[in-house]
């Protein structure tokens, strides 16, 4: 027998099999193609839309370009659906040999839940960008609340983890082949849809619930006469956070078994009220356009 | 003195549909290699997917190392100290021959990444896939991927080993290798090996356990199973139509498993599947032996 195969003696315990496992599947996510496509993607029409501000080829606004606000909700949230599914669904060939693990299902969820925040630092790199640029640029103030500018702007960042989650959330739950792809594409059709629908009716409180029970959003109509949407960014990004709590919730749930079972049951009904809560609160603001 | 008991199954069933995989198996073991054979469908992978916890026995009592599972506490700590290779194993695709068995330890909660790197390397050595460790899976034969499960079941030296068909799709060569791997793991765990090759079962065992449509049907010495076929082996110039077996070898001559000796036989030296397929008649020779 040799000195190597000794495991160590002291129990690592269940924090610590946490904590590097998660910084492996950190690791994982941070070089998985599709997000360094993504990141790419995204650092590209930031850099082309400051420039556009900067040249002055676009109105100065925080939400020209193209609704900047949305560019960390795909390039980050939406692909990372794709990412943290194939993640999750990567070990399932391997599940016989892996179902034995000390590290149990609950932990190796919890470690790829935890992976979801490399995005999230990705978009808040890209978030501190947006300020700077702001100062850089002298951006002038629009009529839009400085608050309200704040909340969308958190809201993509909240966005870059959500996306992921439900990546894990979708591929915990399911073992169907491409039920990631598929979860992407009625993602972008629900988004579109909501978006286009919320921005066409007239400014009511049930325009501003159709746009608002998505996801993530655009928050300005677009085309000539571009306008503000109604609604509370700011419950909208309560309501996005809870929604990212709910699918990591659901995502763990699956996995925990006795007490942990029950006492993640009793959150995913907290987080349930608080998200139906904070999109309500969201709709039932001021449904005024403000024109930009 | 007696050896302790480290895998006690008491009355251990287990049915799938209607299917009856293990029926009241009362069965315990301690260090040392034991061989479980078996036509397909007789219930050792069942068996060892309870052993290793995968699956829980619809009936019966198990206890691992000395404990039951009741609690999570005991369940982690037995699976701390359990290596299990399965019957069936795929691999992620994007993982390099390294990265898996690293992964699966940090699984295991090596959580320390020199001491896991150098457990990584030693098994991986062990199977004789070092020089192949930053190649993807995916370009690994058949053979060096089932020694590349085998490495992850490996790590860490456990005290219970279990193995489903280890030598599946590996060359002689390599098997013999294995052989040793196995043997020496034998000497200071419970190594249950369980497979269709009954001349590794020859090679490496000392106690084996046929399972037959989820019952015990022999269990003991590989030595004593082969001695119930003294007698009943014969080289003839022809086929024994009422042998249990016959078949023609690279002399030209039949070798003739049965009760009677045919005409002008002589005989011949038994071996464990001769005894495995005299145990088994009918039901052994339909399923194939050396699937």
């Amino acid at each position: 027998m040799t000195a190597l195969a000794t495991r160590p003696t002291t129990a690592p315990g269940r924090r610590s099999a946490l904590r590097t496992l998660a910084g492996l599947e950190a690791r994982r996510y941070a070089l998985h193609p599709l997000f360094v496509a993504g990141v790419l993607l995204l650092t590209v029409f930031t850099v082309q839309a400051a420039y556009d501000l900067a040249t002055g080829t676009i109105e100065p606004t925080w939400f020209g370009g193209g609704d900047l606000v949305v560019m960390p909700a795909f390039f980050l949230g939406m692909v990372g659906v794709l990412v943290a599914n194939q993640l999750t669904r990567s070990l399932s060939r391997s599940a016989e040999a892996v179902a034995p693990s000390p590290a149990d299902g609950l932990t190796r969820t919890a470690a790829l839940c935890l992976a979801c925040l490399v995005p999230g630092a990705a978009a808040v790199v890209w978030l501190t960008w947006t300020f700077v640029a702001q100062t850089l640029w002298t951006i002038p103030p629009t009529s839009v609340p400085p608050a309200d500018t704040v909340a969308i702007l958190c809201a993509g960042v909240v966005c870059a983890v959500g996306g992921p989650l439900l990546g894990v959330l979708v591929g915990r739950w399911t073992a169907v082949p491409g039920a990631g792809i598929l979860t992407f594409v009625l993602l972008y059709a629900w988004v579109g849809v909501a978006s286009i629908g919320g921005s066409t009716m007239a400014a009511s409180h049930l325009s501003n619930l159709v746009s608002l029970a998505t996801p993530f959003t655009l928050w300005t109509s677009g085309g000539a006469g571009a306008a503000f949407m109604g609604g509370s960014p700011g419950w909208y990004l309560l309501f996005l956070t809870t929604l990212c709590g709910l699918a990591a919730a659901a995502a763990l749930w699956h996995e925990a078994r006795g007490a942990s079972r029950a006492r993640l049951g009793r959150t995913l009904v907290v987080l349930g009220l608080l998200a139906a809560a904070g999109l309500l609160l969201a709709a039932a603001a001021d449904p005024a356009r403000i024109p930009l | 003195m007696s050896t302790p008991t480290t895998i006690s199954l008491a009355g251990v069933a287990k049915r799938y549909r209607g299917t009856t995989a293990l029926d009241g198996v009362d069965l315990s073991f301690g260090p040392g290699i034991t061989g479980l054979l078996g036509p397909n469908g007789a219930g050792k992978t069942t068996l060892l997917r309870i052993a290793a916890t995968v699956l829980a026995p619809d009936a019966g009592d198990v206890r691992l190392l000395g404990r039951t599972l009741r609690s999570t506490e005991a369940l982690h700590d037995v699976r701390c100290r359990l290596g299990y290779l399965p019957q069936e194993m795929g691999f992620p695709r994007t993982f390099t021959g390294f990265g898996f068995v690293d992964y699966m330890a940090v699984l295991k909660e090596w959580t320390q990444r020199a001491p896991r790197h150098d457990e990584v390397r030693r098994v991986l050595a062990l199977v004789d896939l070092d020089g192949l460790a930053t190649k993807r899976v995916r370009t690994l034969s058949g053979g060096q991927r089932r020694r590349l499960a085998l490495a992850q079941a490996l790590l860490g030296e456990p005290s219970l080993l279990l193995l489903d068909e280890p030598t599946t799709g590996v060359d002689p060569e390599q098997r013999v290798a294995l052989r040793q791997v196995l043997s020496r793991a034998g000497e200071r765990s419970t190594v249950l090996l369980s497979t269709h090759q009954t001349e590794d079962v020859e090679a490496l065992c000392d106690r084996v356990v046929v399972l037959d449509r989820g019952r015990v049907r022999f269990d003991g010495a590989v030595t004593d199973l082969v001695a119930t076929a003294t007698g009943k082996v014969w080289l003839a110039d022809g086929p024994d139509p009422s042998a249990r077996a016959s078949w023609r070898t690279g002399t030209g001559r039949h070798r003739n498993v049965g009760e009677g000796a045919p005409a002008g036989a002589e005989a011949a030296e038994p071996t464990l599947e001769d005894a495995y397929l005299l145990l088994l008649g009918d039901r052994a020779r339909a399923e194939g032996v050396a699937a």
